[in-house]
């Protein structure tokens, strides 16, 4: 399984990945929020926002390269505004004159701060998703009142999911294989039919799961051994967390 | 488009949250009462096969070495109707966000309503609406692809109104909303079509998933839809008729809410494009009342659903 990859780095060991999922959490969103609340032309305080993330990754011990990649991979959506707000924003002083487009400086700065803030959420949330393991993050979820039912969708849903995407895999590859001109118009007609298949097999597969799962008892209630346990870390680092940015807005203020 | 939390402010991701969860709440409290415990493996093993259906890249013929692939709302929507299937792109959509870092934490509320709320909800409603009144495989081919069209292009007009209401568009809000909806409106024909003739096939080969969620909530449902089809018509109408009724509707409707309004609107870049737009000003202005109907009906949707139950209740009572 190729893709395994996806929730491999939140099997490693580390002070981060050992904190209760609760408290990375609170702290991803909390942190994710203040990211964004703050304003465009206060630069000072979201530089403040860098060291806690990098105190994170060091401390977690993830690669950092790996975690640049998958930004870079999530950008297009970000990367289309970004490429806009210079040529349009006009504020500031004229920095440069390309043919009849002007860029100037309120723009370039405006493009910089959305950059920012969309490494540092990112970053943020995929530090969250690789020092917890799924099971542990539902778990934390499940304790911030999320409906017990979606809980359930969700991790059955992440059971599957490589289950199904191997699948998929299988069939593209019997597809492109069977194809002269892998990626011509002969896909668009072998669609539906795999799809469909995809979703057939998919059926067929929740009533096996289903009939296994009442074979060992199930009565609508899912019961795990592992507790949460909220440590005196957990505790440490929440009210670090809270000390540090009370601390920034005081002194930026 | 996953929107990631650097587009979104507070002010709108909040709300956003708000609403979603409470979609959330009460589509669970719904699907739960619906069905046996049956139906959870089923959604979840449900969601995972959105997701590898997904990855079932399709050939854009148009322009090579681009390719496009299926949502999977409208069809989710079709085989369970709008609880469950709102339930499990949800959960899609939170797996996405939590796992893979695509589309962000704080932002996973406004994803919800754009591609949760209105893809399930409004897809149903028009799904289902266009599909009682024409009826048999034909009623159904229009009613997905109807749907498919509808939702993809109000989620698409959602997106660019909350990107500028949180101050992120750089460009007017006429400019955002005319290039995502029709760029969407697009991808949703391709999107209904594929919808179409996979259902076609699930139908061939296996009659009975099909007829599982939608087809026994739809007669229930019905009254309930055409009346809250109704009445967000009658709303949307309103909205684009204010919109279009002052000289420039949308400018205006900037300047009556105080939006962030991006500095330059008309200037720079966007110049020529926006002069083209601003001759079709009818176009903008009924994308803007098509989400706003969508909004309002997925709203009454909701709605009419509680006052079933409560209904239902007293009489069992």
């Amino acid at each position: 399984m190729h893709h395994a990859y996806v929730d491999q780095l939140s099997a490693m060991s580390s002070p981060v990945h050992r904190l209760d999922p609760r408290t990375k959490i609170i702290c991803t969103l909390a942190f994710c929020g203040i990211v964004v609340s703050v304003p465009a032309d206060r630069l000072a305080l979201l530089a403040w926002c860098v060291p806690p993330l990098c105190a994170a990754l060091a401390v977690s011990r993830l690669p950092l390269l790996y975690f640049l990649k998958r930004c870079l991979l999530l950008s297009p959506f970000v990367a289309t505004v970004l490429v806009f707000f210079p040529f349009t924003q006009h504020s500031g002083t004229e920095v440069a004159r390309v043919g009849p487009l002007h860029v100037y400086s309120g723009g370039l700065l405006m493009s910089a701060v959305l950059a920012a803030r969309f490494l540092c959420t990112v970053l943020a949330a995929l530090i969250l998703a690789c020092t917890t393991p799924f099971a542990a993050l539902l778990r934390g979820l499940e304790k911030f009142r999320v409906p017990r039912m979606f809980i359930m969708v969700l991790s059955f849903l992440y059971r599957y999911l490589f289950v199904l995407v191997d699948e998929s895999d299988r069939m593209r590859r019997a597809r492109d294989s069977r194809s002269p001109r892998p990626g011509g118009a002969a896909a668009l007609r072998a669609a539906p039919g795999m799809i469909g298949m995809l979703f057939i097999r998919t059926y067929d597969r929740s009533d096996r799961v289903y009939s296994a799962m009442l074979a060992r008892g199930f009565d609508g209630t899912v019961r795990t051994l592992d507790e949460l346990h909220f440590h005196v870390a957990d505790a440490a680092v929440l009210a670090g967390f809270a000390a540090y940015f009370i601390a920034v807005f005081i002194v930026a203020r | 488009m996953h929107m990631p939390d650097a587009l979104l402010s507070p002010a709108v991701a909040v709300p956003a949250i708000a609403v979603s969860g409470a979609a959330l709440a009460f589509a669970c409290r719904r699907a739960a009462r619906e069905l046996d415990d049956r139906k959870i493996p089923l959604m979840g093993v449900l969601g995972a096969f959105v997701f590898a259906a997904q990855m079932i890249n399709l050939p854009l013929v148009i322009i090579p070495g681009v390719s496009w692939h299926l949502i999977g709302a409208v069809l989710m929507v079709s085989l369970l109707g709008p609880y469950s299937s709102f339930v499990v792109m949800t959960a899609v959509l939170a797996i996405q966000a939590l796992l893979l870092g695509d589309g962000g934490l704080l932002a996973l509320g406004c994803n919800t309503l754009n591609m949760g709320v209105i893809s399930c909800f409004l897809g149903y409603g028009v799904y289902s609406a266009i599909g009682s009144w024409a009826g048999g495989a034909r009623g159904r081919t229009l009613a997905a692809i109807a749907a498919a069209v509808v939702s993809s292009t109000a989620a698409a007009v959602a997106a660019a109104i909350e990107i500028h209401l949180s101050g992120k568009n750089p460009v007017s809000l006429f400019s955002a909303v005319w290039l995502m909806g029709s760029v969407h409106f697009l991808f949703g024909i391709g999107e209904g079509v594929l919808t179409v003739a996979v259902l076609a096939f699930i139908l061939r080969l296996r009659p009975a998933a099909v007829q599982g969620g939608a087809q026994v909530q739809r007669a229930a449902m019905r009254r309930f839809v055409l009346a809250g089809l109704g009445v967000s018509l009658l709303i949307g109408g309103v909205v684009s008729w204010w919109a279009s009724s002052s000289p420039d509707g949308l400018e205006h409707a900037a300047a009556v809410f105080k939006w962030p309004e991006g500095e330059s609107a008309f200037g720079g870049l966007m110049q020529p494009v926006e002069k083209a737009l601003a001759s079709v000003p009818f176009l903008a202005n009924a994308l803007i009342g098509l989400t706003a109907t969508a909004l309002a009906f997925a709203v009454s949707l909701m709605l009419s659903g509680l006052a079933a139950r409560r209904s239902a209740a007293s009489k069992a009572a």
